[in-house]
């Protein structure tokens, strides 16, 4: 087994809204390995991407604030860093890619410059010897003629391009941390199985951990080693991608594979969950997923399950499995 | 750019003939100059005489094509009036207003940048709320009304400041401070709206993601996006110079071409008045020709799409 290279224990993060305090991660504790994607799935506004910026420390200010819980990055507490230290580890040690390709370039500079910042402001190099990184950034990413595009601006490339080039930025300081939230979804079909596919590839070479976030199971399957499935601020299941999608034990896990649409299934309807997930302004008070929940009992409208370990890398917070 | 930069020059020669055009023509429109020359013992032939003299007795195309040639060899004609050719009264006046204007355009323009992006990146502040205010008050205040009160309170009850006229760099501070008061708080304005459209964008998170300070987020990478929109109406305020400088010229006693061509609308002094406006034309010309070649410097898909 590789080193643990990310771990998070009992990370809090509110925001402060005039609507009240938001919990929007709410204890969440997970690791990942070198080499290792993990994905973290979930519906809009069950804090992944929150989790995302609460590791890089860039959640909007003045409203939201890491409240609680540890880190730890390659045995650094990232939260116990000077904010000049965390800045030093950003882009360097931890580099991070958007979901949208078309708006997450700076139209005004070129992709050349754009790469070059990143490694001038990290590494201590020459100018021809940044250039090169610049070059091996983009050929680690398959961008094809290098040596020419460099000279582009964003809008003469197409989507997946752009996203490529996102991901040699978040790559070119040779980071031991990616954080990539949702990097496929504004993409085509067809070029979202290339990106997952030269991201596994990227992986292979680099050795760089991955925490993966998205809301396809489909992309999961594909990419990720080991899955958080979130709800509501909380990751109420982690398991390896396989033992999920064979023994998922959360009612919300199955609920959530079952919604997938499946072409080797006759019956038209597709699933869906009943209801809506709660306010985060307003939760229940026992389990979070118990209003929609269809194996709820009386435990669960009370009180929230803790975290259980089932052995194999799996853990579930469900009463039916305590 | 090259090519860019040439095509908008030619764009902007024919604006040029068209704007020659224009202002001869308003110039005939305003009637025949002899009729303001007759008394009651003129006769017929010295009239026709002095039409021969003016080049009157031509007919309009050829007198077009005769203020055209006299126009490259810098003959905007007579005063009326004074007597005495109107490049030199211009001469001596524009140097004048330039130097009031330019400085005006700086420091007004320099201090809408940084009281803009200040505002923006502190936002809901005192500082913010602060420039808002000041802005209203910028906007909302007739200009004179401004340039009477600072006279009075810097200069007459003070005693800071001379009140009027030109010398030393004393004499700059009211009329660049009133002028830059005026054209500020717009700029300001859209400046600071603008970035804080760009400060919500995905490449500035993105950037903060890279690791930058915040100095380079905001100066680098913000502020560059952040100038095209205000640029464009760099070019409308510089013309509001012109027409802030009419009026701020007569209040600070200012010899520049504001007070020259006030006197001569006054006096009815043609030849000057046609110089003033021609002048004056050709300045915003030559301003939005240079904001369309810094847009193109800026912004790289203006760039391309023009060449």
């Amino acid at each position: 087994m590789s080193k643990i290279i990310l771990q998070v224990e009992g990370l809090h993060t509110v925001f402060f809204t005039r609507q009240g305090v938001v919990k929007a991660v709410d204890g969440v504790s997970f690791y990942v390995r070198e080499g290792e994607t993990f994905g973290i799935v979930g519906e809009s506004g069950c804090g992944k991407t929150v989790t995302g910026l609460s590791i890089l420390r860039l959640l909007p200010e003045p409203a939201g604030r890491i409240v609680g819980g540890k880190i730890i990055l390659d045995g650094k507490n990232l939260l116990e860093l000077s904010k000049k230290e965390m800045r030093e580890y950003r882009g360097s040690m931890i580099s991070m890619i958007l979901q949208d390709p078309m708006t997450s370039l700076n139209p005004v500079y070129t992709i050349g410059d754009q790469i070059a910042e990143s490694v001038r402001l990290h590494q201590n190099l020459k100018d021809d010897a940044v250039e090169k990184e610049v070059i091996s950034a983009l050929r680690l990413l398959k961008i094809p003629a290098p040596e020419m595009r460099l000279h582009d601006y964003p809008f003469q490339m197409s989507g997946g391009m752009r996203q490529r080039v996102v991901g040699a930025i978040a790559m070119s300081c040779h980071p031991r941390l990616l954080i990539a939230d949702e990097p496929t979804t504004a993409l085509d079909a067809t070029i979202q199985a290339q990106y997952i596919a030269l991201f596994k590839d990227v992986q292979r070479q680099t050795n760089v951990a991955i925490v993966f976030i998205t809301h396809d199971f489909g992309v999961v399957a594909q990419m990720c080693h080991r899955v958080g499935v979130m709800y509501a601020g909380k990751i109420v299941e982690t398991a390896t991608t396989r033992e999920l999608f064979k023994a998922p034990r959360h009612p919300y896990t199955s609920a959530l594979i079952n919604s997938v649409p499946r072409l080797d299934r006759k019956d038209n309807r597709l699933y869906s969950i009943e209801g809506q997930p709660p306010s985060m302004t307003d939760l229940p008070r026992g389990c979070r997923f118990f209003p929609r929940c269809s194996v709820a009992r009386d435990v669960c409208r009370e009180q929230e399950p803790g975290e259980v370990d089932i052995g194999g890398e799996h853990s579930v917070s469900c009463w039916r499995v305590s | 750019m090259g090519r860019f930069i040439v095509i908008r020059l030619l764009q902007t020669v024919v604006a040029l003939i068209g704007i020659s055009l224009l202002i001869f023509v308003l110039a005939r429109l305003s009637g025949d100059p002899t009729m303001l020359m007759r008394t009651p013992t003129t006769t017929e032939a010295e009239i026709v005489n002095i039409k021969q003299q003016l080049g009157l007795d031509k007919s309009q195309p050829e007198q077009y094509v005769i203020f055209v040639k006299n126009l490259f060899r810098g003959d905007l004609g007579e005063s009326i009036i004074k007597r005495r050719p109107v490049t030199d009264m211009i001469g001596e006046a524009l140097p004048n207003s330039l130097r009031l204007g330019i400085t005006s355009f700086a420091v007004s323009m320099l201090l809408a940048l940084l009281l803009g992006v200040l505002a923006a990146t502190r936002r809901d502040t005192f500082l913010d709320n602060g420039v808002k205010f000041l802005a209203v008050l910028g906007q909302a205040l007739p200009g004179f009304w401004v340039a009477i009160l600072a006279i009075f309170v810097f200069s007459v009850y003070w005693h800071l400041l001379p009140t009027s006229g030109t010398g030393g760099p004393a004499h700059y501070v009211l009329p660049v401070g009133t002028l830059s008061f005026f054209l500020l708080p717009g700029m300001m304005r859209l400046v600071r709206s603008s970035m804080l459209d760009v400060l919500d964008s995905e490449y500035i998170k993105l950037a903060r993601i890279k690791g930058l300070p915040e100095r380079v987020v905001i100066w680098k990478h913000a502020l560059r996006n952040a100038l095209i929109a205000p640029l464009t109406t760099a070019g409308i305020i510089f013309a509001n110079i012109i027409t802030g400088a009419v009026i701020l010229e007569n209040v600070f006693n200012w010899p520049g071409v504001g007070r020259l061509s006030w006197e001569a609308l006054v006096a009815r002094d043609f030849p000057v008045v046609q110089g003033v406006t021609l002048l004056v034309a050709v300045l915003v010309l030559l301003v939005n020709l240079l904001v369309d070649i810094l847009y193109a410097y800026i912004d790289p898909q203006i760039r391309y799409q023009q060449t």
